[in-house]
């Protein structure tokens, strides 16, 4: 079974820059509940970022400015000390308004979390019914896999475009869907190789935060959950719904705490610059799955009760590769069956093992590297002069404890003497699946402990 | 009880607990036993879930590919029209505008 996780209202971000925080953000998503703490220490071992206070026997605290907002803390405290900032109160105020539209953009993670929430075995897959239950709430979809199959365009042809450059070409011809472009790449010299992903924003923060060396690195590709609440008001609201754009409120579903913060980042405001309206935010608001679940209830709707027949249309239209963002490895796995499609002018059939590179996929290793052969087109074997291209690829499984997993991945970089041309980082062990948004089941203690606890709580002060 | 004050028997128990449930025993010296989350006793208690939500990921990744024959990002029919009605190509300027960023270091 799964425990219920308390919360807090959210605000409106900080007045003005705040220590590492900038004016209208998110400051302290993520908070120890002094009551309830019993100083156990667990959480301080699992924080990636060392921004957990306190040693055994004392009340624990966050030093919000080292901390990346991820949640592992949150998941794994055995004592349901620690809370979240919440705006579900927020979503279910727009969903009854009549005028507003509002936009659920739902993460691939989502899917295979949230009928824990209402009762089922983890891992249990939910798409049907969990389209039919947010329409049944009042919500439009754009399904963050269609933003994630957006990612995947534009990272793995800005990859495309950094090795292009970094072998001495001024331009790099792309041919997509019987269209051919041309890039100009030579801007991209000053891109350096490796590439890092950029879609889970605990991870870039990291880097801002302790690496801010490598952030020319980072792919300069929001997440999918900025790109599809830019798209969704600008070309949704022209072009599929017909809609006003500031009519539009878009909500992120996620898995993940850290997209809370994510969406309240100032530079989150394109649609608004585009359309040239201020005042406008790409994400208005972010449900973890667990809020999403309180939302349902709180409505009375259970989709395990609903069909898990899919009939995807615009924006709920996504592919193998993108679902696969939601764990481990599957943003590697979907940038490369795109490389592997551009630089070999391959279309292997759906089923075909050619789209699997199951040697990235994360498992239980916290770094996972891999060298992966593809075969040049002839127009790309003039161009780079070689018959086949060796991608060598790097998957960091959680940053883990204090940045255990990740720290020599990165120093290397720094050193300029990293072997690869992709890195993924993922904050959370196992990807987003386990993220700190996801339904939590308590950790089981041993009686030993139960006692230890049970007696130390019956002792004055 | 009379000489043990709450805050040491906690001390006590959550030293205890601190091995039963992380085996992190790195108390002063910083140093970390286990670097791998899934060998301590919360990763491998975190490890069964994650196994099974993964499953349910890959069983999706092959839903996709059998029922709507879309492995690969390009194949989404809706991608292609988004870039032909809108965005052009990847890299575009309404790309760069729209689904690109840029960093800042934090310090
Ligand atoms: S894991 Fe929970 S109970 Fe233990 S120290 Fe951290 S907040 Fe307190
Ligand atoms: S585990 Fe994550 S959310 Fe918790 S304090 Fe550390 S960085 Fe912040
Ligand atoms: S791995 Fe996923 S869930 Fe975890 S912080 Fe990153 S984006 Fe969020």
């Amino acid at each position: 079974m799964v425990r219920k996780v308390k919360t807090f209202k959210g605000d409106g971000g900080v007045s003005a820059d705040t220590g590492t925080y900038r004016k209208g953000e998110l400051r302290g998503i993520i908070k120890i509940d002094q009551e309830t703490c019993v100083g156990c220490d667990t959480c301080r071992t699992v924080c990636p970022a060392g921004a957990v206070k306190g040693s055994v026997g004392e009340k624990h605290s966050i030093d919000v400015d080292r901390c990346i907002n991820c949640g592992q803390c949150l998941l794994n405290c055995p004592f349901g000390a620690i809370e979240q900032m919440s705006f579900v109160d927020y979503v279910i105020e727009k969903l009854k308004d009549k005028k507003t539209k509002v936009v659920a953009i739902v993460a691939p993670a989502v899917r295979v979390a949230i009928a824990e929430e209402f009762g089922a075995e983890p891992g249990t897959l939910t798409v049907g019914r969990l389209w039919a239950a947010l329409k049944k709430a009042g919500f439009d979809i754009y399904e963050n896999n269609f933003a994630a199959d957006q990612t995947i365009l534009e990272e793995g042809t800005e990859l495309l475009a950094r090795v292009a450059a970094h072998s001495g070409l001024k331009e790099l011809p792309v041919e997509l869907w019987g269209k051919k472009v041309v890039l100009e790449v030579e801007e991209f010299k000053h891109k350096p190789l490796p590439q890092f992903t950029s879609c889970c924003p605990a991870w870039v923060r990291y880097a801002e935060v302790y690496y801010p060396k490598v952030l020319p690195n980072l792919s300069s590709c929001k997440s999918p959950q900025q790109m599809a609440g830019a798209t969704a008001k600008t070309y949704g609201a022209k072009e599929i719904w017909k809609v006003k754009p500031e009519n539009i409120y878009t909500v992120g579903v996620m898995p993940c705490t850290a997209k809370i913060f994510e969406a309240s980042r100032p530079e989150f405001d394109s649609a608004g610059k585009f359309l040239k309206k201020s005042g406008m935010r790409d994400v208005d608001a972010v449900l973890t799955t667990r809020d999403l679940a309180e939302v349902l209830k709180k409505l009375n709707i259970d989709p395990m009760k609903l069909s898990e027949e899919r009939q995807p249309k615009d924006f709920m239209q996504y592919t193998g590769g993108a679902t696969i963002f939601g764990v481990s490895g599957g943003v590697m796995e979907a940038a490369l069956r795109f490389a592997f499609h551009v630089l070999s002018g391959l279309e292997p059939s759906a089923m075909s093992p050619q789209w699997d590179f199951e040697d990235v996929r994360g498992y239980r290793h916290p770094v996972v590297s891999a060298t992966i052969p593809v075969p040049l087109r002839p127009e790309y074997e003039k161009v780079f002069k070689t018959k086949q291209i060796d991608i060598k690829v790097c998957v960091v499984n959680g940053i883990g404890p204090e940045g255990a997993h990740l720290k020599p991945v990165i120093e290397d970089v720094v050193a300029g003497k990293s072997p690869y041309h992709f890195i993924e980082v993922m904050t959370c062990p196992g990807g987003c699946i386990n993220g700190g948004g996801q339904p939590v089941h308590p950790i089981e203690l041993g009686l030993w402990e139960k006692f230890l606890y049970a007696f130390a709580g019956s002792i004055k002060k | 009880m009379g000489n043990i004050t709450r805050r040491a028997f906690i001390k006590f128990a959550g030293l205890t607990s601190v091995i039963l449930l992380t085996g992190f025993p790195r108390l002063g010296s910083g140093e970390i036993i286990s670097n791998n989350f899934f060998d301590t006793p919360v990763g491998r208690q975190r490890l069964n879930i994650i196994k099974t939500r993964q499953a349910g990921q890959y069983k999706d990744d092959l839903i996709l590919r059998e029922k709507f024959k879309m492995a690969a990002s390009h194949e989404n029919p809706m991608i292609k029209r988004f870039y032909s009605e809108f965005a052009h190509h990847p890299l575009s300027e309404v790309s760069e505008a729209l689904l690109h960023t840029h960093y800042k270091a934090r310090v």
